[in-house]
């Protein structure tokens, strides 16, 4: 089993097995499990769960495929090109260093210290990820490589991957930087002793967001919090209105909902929500792998075409 | 042996043996590093340099009964050894940080790059006056290493320097002595016991690397860029007076002791180092990188012929410079890649 998936790390391929990854086995159980008890207090059917309709659905067999091949891509032609936090980090420190000399090592308290840059880490993360999801629907290029993820017309947990590989650049250097900048910054201030506060590997924050339903974000389960906790947290059924063809100018959070509030985009849920997925009539031009591909880049080479008319800020 | 006692015995092995052959854990590794460097490095470096000045305070005993040149030769080459040993001791200097008694304990003893005025006019100015010596050097500058050096090479105006050793300069290098010995005792004495070290052995090895650090900066830059004319402040300018000791031309000695102490941390024979941690924690690459970079150091400046002050605009020199700034580098990846953050970088994606 292990050299299974040592073989998969490899290939990218370790998603179930590796806790740094929103499908690894434990996340996803912890997502099944939550969906059960929702259904039982909600007295749902748990039927439409396990439907043909959902998880053999064209949308969905197109995530599966698309899945593979973009993992492939990834490790295979982004990653070795992909800028690292290691490089971020060494920039800020020497440039603070030219900046403002050389710090001597301020001594902290090692539990606050760590308390201090994994939060930190966090919520610039977080921030981050909120500015750069809203310029991706605000600016029409941008918006071009986006849709490929808005495409999906049911929202399983695979369809999370659904992203152009322009898009996963982008995410990749915003992770690159902030946390190279922040990484940076502590160390010229902190030095040693630095650490992450985490579980198996990954950031506490994040990993307590993995383990309370991060998963069903992109599933058919509207599972709402209470307004009251959705100005703060992002709950799965403000994420699946953000992927219905009317909501794409709100909910552009990731785990904090304080920064839609803060700059204007957030939209709780209400019960009445309709979840209608996808691009509408656009959306008939991403049916394929190769079409979600290379469909953005028509932007660029049709430059006179009619844009889309999909909301923007 | 009866089959009835060897089955049970057998069992009873096979259940303890993981425990005979478990690998030590993290702390003890730690506690362990502690240990071998409170032994080979902490207190042998504080014992070496109070047995280098106390050369130098027999050697002045020489001087003074037969003032030859001879004897002022014996004194600069103590004074030149004992600038090693306290390098070393100061490049690894952790007692303040973790006692604040100690804190200050350096400053009073090394002025370099710390002092406004110039140490050099002050000794002079108090030697030339007429009050008593006690009172001229009162500040703690003027009792300092760098206080001693001018004493023991600055070469007087008229005259040679034996001529210039008269009673009170000798005097003056008492005091000097005897101030720097004050501290250094108190450190050596601060440094017996272990249980500081060992409190919280993860904080202590982050004191000591912070340390190293801020050693590896300064080396590069105050040590070497500044007088080379190679950092953005002095860029273009070179100048003998800014190295670290301009005129007993110990300044190569200086630079290659913190060197060799860098390497001695990181990785010596026959001790638990910096490596032998860094390898059970699986940053043994990061540490590796380290010590080679030392290595390859401590070889560009056995090919630059001393005195530095003659090399400053030499290119080897400014390979030397190049080659400290990547060590300083190199114990910053250590830290950032100790964090493990690259693994999130292709799975951070979209919404």
């Amino acid at each position: 089993m292990p050299m299974v998936i040592e073989a998969l790390h490899y290939l990218g391929l370790d998603y179930l097995f590796n806790p740094q990854k929103r499908l690894y086995w434990g996340y996803l159980l912890s997502s099944a499990l939550i969906m059960l008890l929702y259904f039982l207090l909600t007295r749902q059917s748990v039927a439409r769960l396990f439907s043909k309709d959902l998880w053999w659905h064209p949308s969905a067999r197109l995530d599966y495929v698309y899945f593979l091949v973009v993992s492939l891509i990834k490790i295979g032609l982004l990653l070795p090109w992909m800028l690292g936090v290691r490089e971020t980090s060494i920039w800020t420190l020497r440039f603070m260093e030219s900046l403002f000399g050389y710090q001597a090592k301020i001594a902290v308290d090692h539990q606050w210290l760590v308390l201090g840059y994994t939060l930190a880490l966090f919520l610039l993360s977080d921030l981050s990820r909120y500015c750069l999801h809203r310029l991706m629907h605000s600016v029409p290029f941008l918006w071009a490589f986006h849709k490929v993820h808005h495409s999906a017309e049911v929202l399983t947990p695979v369809t999370f991957y659904r992203v152009h590989p322009v898009e996963n650049i982008l995410f990749g250097l915003r992770y690159a930087l902030v946390a190279g900048l922040i990484t940076g910054v502590f160390i010229y201030l902190f030095g040693a002793n630095l650490a992450l506060m985490d579980v198996i590997g990954v950031n506490l924050f994040v990993f307590v967001f993995h383990v309370l339903g991060d998963n069903l974000r992109h599933s058919p389960v509207h599972f709402r919090y209470f307004n009251l906790v959705e100005k703060w947290f992002i709950s799965p059924a403000q994420h699946q209105y953000h992927h219905t063809v009317q909501g794409g100018t709100v909910n552009y959070g990731g785990v904090l909902s304080i920064w839609d509030r803060l700059f204007g985009s957030l939209r709780c849920s209400v019960q009445q929500d309709r979840y209608d997925y996808g691009l509408g009539d656009e959306g008939k031009v991403f049916r394929s792998v190769g079409q979600l591909l290379l469909q953005p880049f028509s932007y660029f080479v049709r430059p006179f075409q009619i844009k889309s008319t999909r909301s923007r800020l | 042996m009866n089959s009835t006692l060897t089955t049970p015995l057998l069992l009873c092995l096979l259940l303890i043996s993981p425990a005979l052959f478990a690998a030590p854990s993290i702390d003890e590794v730690q506690k362990k590093f502690l240990l071998d460097l409170h032994e080979q490095v902490l207190v042998h470096d504080s014992s070496e340099s109070l047995r280098n000045l106390e050369q130098i305070k027999h050697s002045l005993s020489a001087l003074k009964t037969a003032p030859t040149q001879h004897a002022l030769d014996k004194i600069q080459t103590d004074f030149r050894r004992f600038v090693g040993s306290w390098k070393a001791l100061e490049t690894t200097y952790i007692l303040g940080a973790l006692d604040d008694d100690y804190v200050d304990h350096p400053r009073f003893i090394d002025y370099f790059h710390q002092a406004k005025e110039s140490i050099p006019e002050q000794v002079k100015k108090a030697l030339d006056s007429e009050n008593p010596l006690q009172k001229a050097l009162f500040k703690y500058s003027t009792k300092s290493v760098n206080a001693l050096e001018y004493l023991l090479f600055a070469e007087p105006e008229q005259g040679s320097l034996l001529q210039a050793m008269n009673s009170r300069r000798i005097a003056a290098v008492e005091i000097t002595i005897d101030n720097i010995n004050l501290w250094l005792a108190e450190i050596a004495e601060g440094y017996q016991s272990k249980e500081p070290l060992l409190a919280d052995s993860s904080a202590a090895i982050g004191l000591l690397v912070n340390g190293l650090i801020d050693s590896s900066y300064k080396l590069a830059n105050w040590r070497i860029g500044e007088a080379g004319g190679l950092t953005k402040k002095y860029a273009g300018k070179p100048s003998t007076q800014q190295l670290e000791y301009p005129l007993s031309a110990s300044s190569y000695r200086a630079v290659e002791a913190i060197l060799k102490i860098h390497r001695k941390v990181v990785d010596r024979d026959g001790a638990v180092d910096l490596l032998a941690l860094a390898q059970i924690k699986n940053a043994e690459t990061e540490v590796l990188f380290i010590r080679d970079q030392i290595d390859v150091a401590l070889s560009i400046l056995a090919d630059i012929p001393q005195p530095l002050s003659g090399q400053l605009e030499s290119e080897q020199y400014k390979i030397l410079y190049g080659q400290l700034e990547k060590i300083h580098k190199a114990y910053y990846f250590m830290l950032i890649d100790a964090l493990n953050l690259n693994a999130n970088i292709i799975d951070a994606d979209g919404d």
